[in-house]
């Protein structure tokens, strides 16, 4: 069984739709309030949460008139019924209770996107028994749908968790702020495995955040297994004949700086950083495009370097030329002067309705073409704008071979590129040496300075890097320098030792290598001191856990992920033989720049850089 | 001006003219009490932050030779090191702390180390956990410099005082009333000098009149 996080996810939010009753093979007979229209009503983040999955056509194909937000004011329809999906929130569930007083509506579905804490359930009892009679008989159901979060691929999600990264480095952050985080990450991934429908093993690195949401999330999932039935059993027999547990493998962002900042040249990471891809939506000054899987270019080209996604607009305009040519031939349109024969209509008649039929195919293809041709175009521009070619090419160099042009670096933070740019090169230098030669790192401090750069992110990096050096080698087991240098130069991803990946010229992350390892589960010095939590073993039992194989996982990232390692995890799956299956999440994904900006916000937190800072906070989908 | 951490370490003397033995590291220094603030690093850093500031300590603190005294630069932190008779006082200060006070200030912490422990600590072979008040309450109190400099205190008080003088006369000169009666009053100013200034103030009227 393949796990598709969104197939779940939309298969659930299908069923509330249908007003959680069980589909019966013989559609409406005996279901009288299924076949009705229904209306629904969401709050922002519930909304944020299905639009990837469904349209509004798609909506209403689901039997869905109107989609209203909840925040708004609305007309009484009292003889339809109300789906509502919001989050768990007082303000909410007033609001539920006020609509059912006033009777806003025929019948109230509640769904809450996670699990409603009981003090929610019993106010909105209360407000709903202190209605008049007939308007508290209107709440027909509640439930929780454990689905709160944002499926923008068929395997790759975020908890649209924001600042995550900030809020857990904060040097002012209370162990209360700290463990609410973890508490919110842990429930966050608790839906995420609550719609696969399995119970993971749990697997991360010693100390830090991953360790602190790996056991809340198996104290969760604990609780949760002793009440049957429970989410899982049904799932579980449902795929009795081919289940398989999967195994979680959470990161913490620190765990490999560089790839949060690195520029990339892929077209799909390139637009997301450059053009600012949302939620598979585009938008340019001059229009919004969508990005998804119904754009069968995109599916087929996001992951190329953006060179040969150049050269494939080239090639489909090309051909959708020659197939214009090829239609106005056979219709005749091409040919001037030349009698009418009679002999030929029957010919005629039929390129003729080849023709109209070809036509929506052609006016598709050109559509697409067009959206592709201004997209590239725009991004051209930046790159030339920004020398966006020579910043990949130089952080490649660092990261893939250890070597840097030192005159291309400084040349390159003098040069054009904006401040975020020379920022993110200047920490990818810092993440790529153990120990820079200090004149050098002098000379490229100067060049910042010089460009009007913010300090803050560059003196942050610079002080975590030391503590990542003792946090690994301490891991490790072992204080002396060389095995730092080789725990640190592992850890940043650098492929010294590593092979290099066959599918592509990119390196392998260490992140990749890492799951690799823990999916395969043999003895292997990288990840043998990794803590495994099995929800289902007996909790004093260490002996006894399952270790692997794995063909099966769910890669999360604490403190933001990014296209690029999403991009490595999908090489992962299409070198693997057997195949292996790959699901990637974070709390947020974020773009290079957006990163820097939280590195620099907590630079000026922890009183480094000097000056106040006028960088906005960075945002996130 | 910053103080992050204060140490007291006994450098291992075993082996002196042998750098290594065996597998081993080499000799370190034993953790004889240490006062470490991390509260500016985040949750997650601050454990390793502690680990990276007692490796440093253990370092430098083992390459300072009895009666010497000195100033490591790593990262951002000024590592002040001084070893008196095998007993060594290590101090984790920014750039901008006086170099004068941080050695006072280790000095400071010697005295009072073998004035609470007298010479128990030549034979301690481990670290100790246990914390040691003055030290804490030094990392608190000492984060102004003056507090360890008697020089700098002195100076700062003589600068206060020159203050106090110039508001003192400032005040009595703004009250023209104040200063007649203080005429009258004085025993400093001669019978000649009290006559001539009544004139010279009767001599102002007439004028006025005029």
């Amino acid at each position: 069984m393949t796990l598709s996080l969104r197939r779940k996810q939309l298969d659930v939010i299908v069923r509330m739709l249908h007003l959680n009753q069980q589909q019966l093979p013989n559609g409406g007979e005996g279901q009288g309030e299924d076949d009705a229209y229904k209306i629904l009503v969401m709050d922002p983040p519930c909304i944020s949460i299905l639009s990837p999955v469904l349209k509004l056509g798609d909506l209403r194909h689901q039997g869905v008139t109107l989609t209203l937000a909840i925040d708004r004011p609305r007309q009484a329809v009292p003889d339809a019924p109300a789906v509502y999906f919001v989050r768990p929130t007082p303000g909410n569930v007033d609001r539920v209770a006020a609509d059912a007083a006033a009777g806003l509506y025929g019948s109230f579905h509640v769904n809450f996107s996670t699990s409603v804490p009981r003090p929610l359930l019993e106010r909105l009892a209360t407000a709903c028994a202190a209605a008049p009679p007939a308007c508290a008989g209107r709440v027909a159901r509640v439930a929780d749908q454990y689905i709160d979060f944002v499926c923008i691929e068929d395997d790759l999600f975020s908890l649209a968790q924001p600042r995550a990264y900030v809020a857990l480095n904060d040097p002012a952050a209370a162990d209360a702020d700290i463990t609410a985080l973890v508490d919110a990450v842990a429930l966050g991934l608790f839906c995420v495995v609550a719609t696969l429908g399995v119970v993971p093993v749990i697997s991360c690195a010693r100390g830090g955040p991953a360790e602190m949401v790996a056991g809340a999330l198996d104290a969760r999932l604990r609780d949760h297994l002793l009440a049957k039935p429970n989410l899982f059993t049904e799932a579980a027999s449902a795929a009795v004949t081919s289940f398989q547990r999967p195994v979680l493998c959470l990161f913490d962002r620190n765990f490999e700086l560089s790839v949060g900042v690195q520029h990339d040249w892929s077209y799909r990471p390139l637009v997301h950083d450059v053009l600012g891809l949302k939620q598979n939506k585009l938008k340019l000054p001059a229009e919004k495009y969508e990005l998804d899987d119904s754009d069968k270019f995109w599916v087929a080209n996001s992951w190329s370097p953006f060179p040969k996604v150049a050269e494939e607009i080239e090639a489909q305009l090309a051909k959708y030329k020659q197939d214009v040519d090829e239609v106005n031939q056979h219709t005749g349109g091409g040919k001037v002067g030349v009698e009418f024969d009679g002999t030929d209509l029957i010919g005629n008649t039929k390129h003729l309705m080849n023709a109209v039929n070809s036509l929506p195919e052609l006016t598709e293809r050109k559509n697409m073409i067009d959206k592709h041709t201004n997209i590239a175009t725009s991004l051209l521009g930046h790159i030339k704008e920004r020398s966006l070619d020579g910043y990949c090419s130089c952080e490649n160099d660092m990261l893939v071979s250890g070597t840097v042009d030192r005159n291309t670096l400084l040349s390159l933070i003098r040069g054009k590129g904006t401040k975020e740019d020379k920022l993110r090169l200047a920490v990818t230098y810092l993440l790529s040496f153990a120990t820079p030669p200090s004149s050098e790192l002098e000379q490229v401090e100067a060049a910042l300075r010089e460009s009007e750069v913010d300090m803050s992110a560059f003196q942050y990096v610079k002080r975590i890097k030391a503590l990542l050096n003792t946090q690994f080698a301490a891991a490790s087991g072992t204080a002396t320098k060389s095995n730092i240098v080789d725990w640190a130069e592992k850890l940043y991803g650098q492929s010294i030792g590593a092979v290099k990946n066959l599918l592509s010229d990119s390196r392998q992350l260490a992140l990749t290598r890492t799951v690799e390892a823990l999916m395969e589960g043999k003895p292997n010095p990288e990840v043998d001191d990794y803590l495994l939590f099995d929800p289902r073993a007996p909790r004093s039992g260490t002996s006894g856990q399952f270790k692997g194989p794995f063909r099966e996982a769910v890669v999360f990232m604490i403190g933001g992920g990014n296209y690029i390692e999403y991009k490595s995890l999908i090489e992962l799956k299409q070198r693997s033989q057997p195949s292996k299956h790959v699901i990637y999440g974070a709390t947020e994904i974020l773009s290079g720049a957006e990163f820097i900006h939280q590195l620099a916000e907590l630079g000026q937190k922890a009183g480094l850089g000097g000056g106040s800072s006028n960088i906005p906070p960075g945002s996130a989908q | 001006m910053k103080i992050t951490a204060l140490l007291v370490l006994k450098p291992s003397t075993s082996g002196a003219g042998s750098s290594s033995s065996g597998g081993e590291s080499g000799p370190e220094a034993v953790v004889l009490a240490n006062a470490i603030d991390v509260s500016h690093f985040g949750y997650f850093q601050r454990s390793a932050a502690r680990e990276f500031i007692v490796f440093v300590a253990r370092t430098v603190a083992q390459r300072t030779q009895p009666g010497q005294r000195q100033s490591v630069q790593h990262e951002e932190y000024k590592v002040h090191s001084h070893n008196r008779n095998g007993l060594c006082a290590v101090a984790f200060m920014d750039d901008h702390y006086p170099v004068r006070s941080a050695f006072s200030l280790l000095n400071q912490v010697l005295d009072e180390y073998q004035k609470a422990y007298g010479d128990s600590w030549k034979s301690v072979t481990a670290d100790e956990t246990q914390q040691w008040a003055f030290l804490t309450d030094a990392l608190t109190k000492f984060q102004d410099p003056a507090e360890a400099d008697k020089l700098m205190k002195i100076q700062r008080d003589l600068d206060e005082t020159k203050i106090i003088l110039h508001k003192t006369i400032e005040s009595v000169l703004a009250r023209g009333e104040r200063l007649d009666s203080l005429v009258e009053k004085s025993s400093d100013l001669s019978a000649a000098s009290q006559m001539f200034y009544k004139q010279a103030k009767k001599t102002n009227q007439c004028c006025t009149i005029l």
